[in-house]
């Protein structure tokens, strides 16, 4: 991680807590500031706003939980896959909150939900997961919560951060080394390649399971994360998967979605509709010496004008006509705008 | 590219905050009577979600007066799989976007802004302040 890039947002949801290092600010960037924090045997969080940053949560120093919009917290990896049905997790969070202790991991392993050592690996595994999605975001400010809730379900005793930085570069690097930088690979909205799933049975049928189920998923709105939060496994396996599933051109890779933003500079024609000059009369001709007084070398006989209209001036404002809101074009919505979107060629 | 009609234009505009947002999955421009305008939709039945989305909006407002809380911003509903938010585009037409668990709220409440009032002004309506 590089030190904190300048963040316009970051002060944008301030939060009301105290600040645990009021004035100053030694660390250059989070990892060595989640240092100078063990030694203090800090217990809190560090709110990290880059886009889309996370929350850090600590105890003691040690790492017990990262939440992320970038990758599924524990919960989502034991809901999500269905290692834990919804009304157990009801029953759990009643009784976590009942007890008054709190600690949701304890109600799970006590109504027998999941075991202990269980429980303990998918937590070591979400932490895991939340540190190597904050690093696939360029980094941004960060603010130290020492009065911040603790996580829902978190690891006990933490990870320390010496051992999460290792991992998380160790992770990193086997996917530079795979495949590319895993940030931009992260972006890319993925979707079964066309061919293999059509005709072939057997070359099918060689897929292991956990990869069609990444297929399956794989709608080409849905990015890596958001697959990873559809099946409820890491961002970080199914990186891993792509790859080799790519690697077996399994996958089709969208292009980024370069959204236009500039008005378009092409003729407002319909797709389908006739050229301005098929009207069914010959083109226009210049007569020799039927030149108007006035104009420039013009002479031209216009053929006319039945299917006007196509040459508007380029650029101009996209019309406005939606204003009652009423049309009958709202029927008209694509159901599905993937479809529409160019086609790649990587 | 294909030609820009008003609807396409829109489109992109929800497909732009689909890309600025993490989480976000699909998101649904309605009149304020529940009538669709356009949709960046995959799974769900766009007509469907663009009535529910004006209903909600409606029991929001109506809430929000009845006890007092002050004037709506938007409506959330979280769920055991991720967030349905509903917001106002100025008094004739609204946005409902689909999310994820995992979804950035601070990123939505972020970006949200810019893209109501280009929605706005794409349905040419006076933007609201």
């Amino acid at each position: 991680m590089s030190p904190d890039t300048p963040d316009t947002h970051g002060t944008a949801h301030a939060h009301d807590h105290d600040q645990a290092q009021a004035g100053s600010r030694p660390a250059r960037n989070v990892p060595a500031h989640l240092l100078a924090l063990r030694d203090e045997d800090f217990t809190g969080a560090v709110v990290v706003s880059s886009a889309p940053g996370g929350t850090i949560h600590l105890e003691r120093g040690l790492i017990t939980a990262i939440e992320t919009p970038g990758a599924p917290t524990a919960e989502t990896l034991l809901l999500k896959s269905g290692r834990i049905g919804q009304p157990d997790w009801a029953a759990a969070e009643t009784a976590a909150s009942s007890t008054g202790a709190g600690d949701l991991g304890a109600a799970l392993v006590a109504q027998g939900s999941i075991g202990a050592a269980e429980l303990e690996t998918v937590c070591a595994s979400a932490v895991f997961d939340g540190a190597f999605a904050l690093v696939l975001s360029p980094p941004g400010e960060w603010e130290t919560v020492a009065a911040a809730p603790p996580a829902g379900l978190a690891l006990r005793p933490g990870i320390e951060p010496k051992r999460l930085f290792e991992e998380t570069a160790r992770r990193t690097a086997l996917l530079t080394r795979a495949w590319g930088p895993p940030g931009e690979l992260a972006r890319t909205r993925i979707r079964p390649a066309a061919a293999p799933a059509g005709a072939a049975g057997p070359s099918a049928a060689r897929i292991p399971a956990r990869h069609r189920e990444i297929l399956a998923a794989a709608t080409g709105r849905r990015t890596a994360r958001d697959i990873s939060f559809a099946l409820g496994r890491g961002v970080f396996a199914v990186l891993l998967d792509l790859v080799r599933m790519d690697a077996r051109q399994l996958l089709h890779r969208e292009t980024a979605d370069a959204v236009p933003m500039a008005p378009s500079v092409a003729p407002r024609t319909a797709p389908g509709a006739p050229l301005p000059t098929d009207n069914g009369q010959p083109l226009p001709r210049r007569v020799p010496g039927a030149r108007t007084p006035g104009g420039a070398a013009g002479g031209v006989v216009t053929g006319g004008a039945g299917t006007g209209g196509a040459t508007a001036a380029p650029g101009g404002p996209p019309p406005a006509r939606r204003a009652d809101g009423t049309g009958p074009a709202a029927t008209t919505a694509p159901t599905d705008t993937t479809v529409t979107t160019e086609k790649s060629t990587p | 590219m294909s030609s820009q009609t008003p609807t396409a234009v829109l489109v992109d505009e929800l497909k732009s905050l689909r890309e600025r947002v993490m989480g976000i999955s699909e998101s649904v421009v309605s009149t304020a009577d529940g009538l669709l305008v356009a949709a960046d939709t995959a799974a769900v039945h766009p007509e469907s979600a663009a009535a529910l989305s004006a209903a909600m909006l409606g029991l929001g407002r109506r809430t929000a007066a009845e006890v007092g809380v002050g004037g709506l911003r938007e409506v959330v509903t979280r769920c055991d799989g991720g967030y349905v938010v509903v917001l106002a585009i100025g008094d004739r037409a609204l946005l409902m976007v689909l999310g994820d668990e995992g979804l950035d709220i601070a990123g939505l409440h972020r970006e949200s802004p810019a893209t109501v009032r280009r929605l706005g002004e794409l349905l040419g309506m006076v933007p609201v302040a």
